[in-house]
């Protein structure tokens, strides 16, 4: 296995470009139904950023969140095997790099155009879009392009927040 | 103690300003790269998995991020005025991080004080960067200031939920025990040669006794009269 720097470079240059949080609260296209069904069994839409902070701090979402933390520890460690620490370090630390502006600002719009002004869950929702593209480039960067971590990059790329998954059901804002 | 006048607009200028004025500048640099980068490695990064639901872990990695930024900044700050970046970064150099980086961190309550206690030292000492005589280092500390206000704010908000509860009241009260009497000494030894170069050339403006009274009071004020806790002796 081998671990590709350029891929990662590659998912942070597109961050400026993407549509993050554009589409939340919108109904989903039938696209976006049929990437989303990658996802998870079941996919629910949640209708307004009022209702994300609640969803998102429902312990029963642990359990997903917890095993998608031990896939990408496990991705790291492959990816640190192949390319080197300080490599893959240096490569990932784009991501932060380029995302730091971006995601935050995109999510405070999102949110205000929903009339809302919430600083933290800006914030929330920023750390979730970085993490999803960390991951997203970590799996592509190691060819696999099926992973599941890049169709949940492609969604909040597209403009949604996954917010959690609890049992069968995603929960997309 | 002798003050001199001295105002620095940019980092060409800082060439002809004296040796003793770059060297000091260059060590507040250097100090603030390097605690801003390993705080976010021994605390913030960790902190992510001991957040009890995804809403807390992804804001724990934005305030990873915020706080790996504001190491950005000086960096590029550093590298700007010709520092090396081995000499900014920590493990890499010979200069450790501030003592209170050795606390180790255990749970999501430790987490919240952290961010309480030490988030609020840190906005004392960038408040006195505001006014120094450098005036890139003084942008820097204006650019870094609101998001370190909503880490403190999220400090207090977290600790505030946690004491709801009989329990999370005892956890947050001996968190603060095991945290809080090593954090004066963020504020450095009083009488110290190095804070006094810094006062004579502007680029701090209070002494460490002055900086570390107004931390005691500020921190009583969260403890005591905001969570209605107890502020244990600072040590020493």
């Amino acid at each position: 296995m081998t671990f590709d720097a350029a891929v990662v470079a590659q998912h942070a240059g597109a961050i400026e470009t993407a549509r993050w949080f554009e589409a939340t609260g919108l109904p989903f296209s039938d696209d976006e139904r049929g990437a989303l069904a990658a996802l998870a069994p079941r996919i629910a839409r949640v209708g307004g950023w009022a209702q994300a902070r609640a969803i998102a701090d429902d312990t029963r979402a642990n359990a997903a969140y917890d095993a998608a933390a031990r896939e990408a520890a496990a991705l790291r460690a492959r990816a640190e095997a192949a390319g080197g620490t300080p490599a893959v370090l240096r490569a990932l630390s784009a991501v932060v790099d380029r995302g730091l502006p971006v995601f935050f600002r995109c999510a405070r719009t999102a949110i205000a155009r929903a009339g809302l002004h919430d600083e933290e869950l800006s914030r929330v929702a920023a750390g979730a879009a970085a993490e999803a593209v960390y991951r997203g480039a970590l799996a592509a960067a190691l060819g696999q392009p099926a992973h599941p971590f890049i169709a949940l990059e492609h969604a909040y790329a597209a403009g949604r927040w996954p917010l959690a998954r609890i049992d069968e059901t995603l929960y997309v804002l | 103690m002798e003050i001199v006048s001295i105002e620095v607009n940019s980092v060409a200028e800082l060439a002809d300003a004296p040796e003793e004025y770059r060297q000091a500048a260059g060590k507040i640099v250097r100090s603030h790269a390097i605690n801003e980068l390993y705080g976010a490695q021994v605390f913030d990064e960790p902190a992510v998995a001991f957040a009890p639901t995804p809403y807390w872990k992804w804001l724990t990695c934005r305030v990873a991020m915020e706080e790996y930024g504001h190491h950005q900044r000086f960096f590029r700050l550093g590298q700007k005025m010709g520092i090396s970046d081995d000499a900014m970064i920590p493990g890499k150099t010979d200069k450790r991080p501030l003592t209170i980086f050795e606390f180790t961190m255990r749970s999501w309550t430790e987490f919240c004080v952290i961010k309480l206690l030490a988030d609020m030292a840190e906005i004392i000492q960038v408040e006195d960067l505001m006014e120094c005589t450098f005036r890139p280092l003084r942008d820097e500390a204006a650019k870094t200031m609101p998001e370190e206000k909503f880490h403190a704010g999220f400090g207090l908000r977290s600790c505030t939920e946690l004491c709801r509860t009989g329990e999370g009241r005892r956890e947050v009260q001996a968190a603060i025990d095991a945290l809080f009497p090593g954090m004066p000494a963020f504020f450095g030894q009083p009488h110290s040669k190095n804070n006094a170069l810094y006062r004579k050339w502007g680029l701090k403006q209070r002494t460490n006794e002055a900086m570390r009274a107004d931390y005691l009071e500020r921190a009583r004020v969260l403890v005591e009269d905001k969570l209605g806790l107890k502020l244990p002796a600072p040590a020493g």
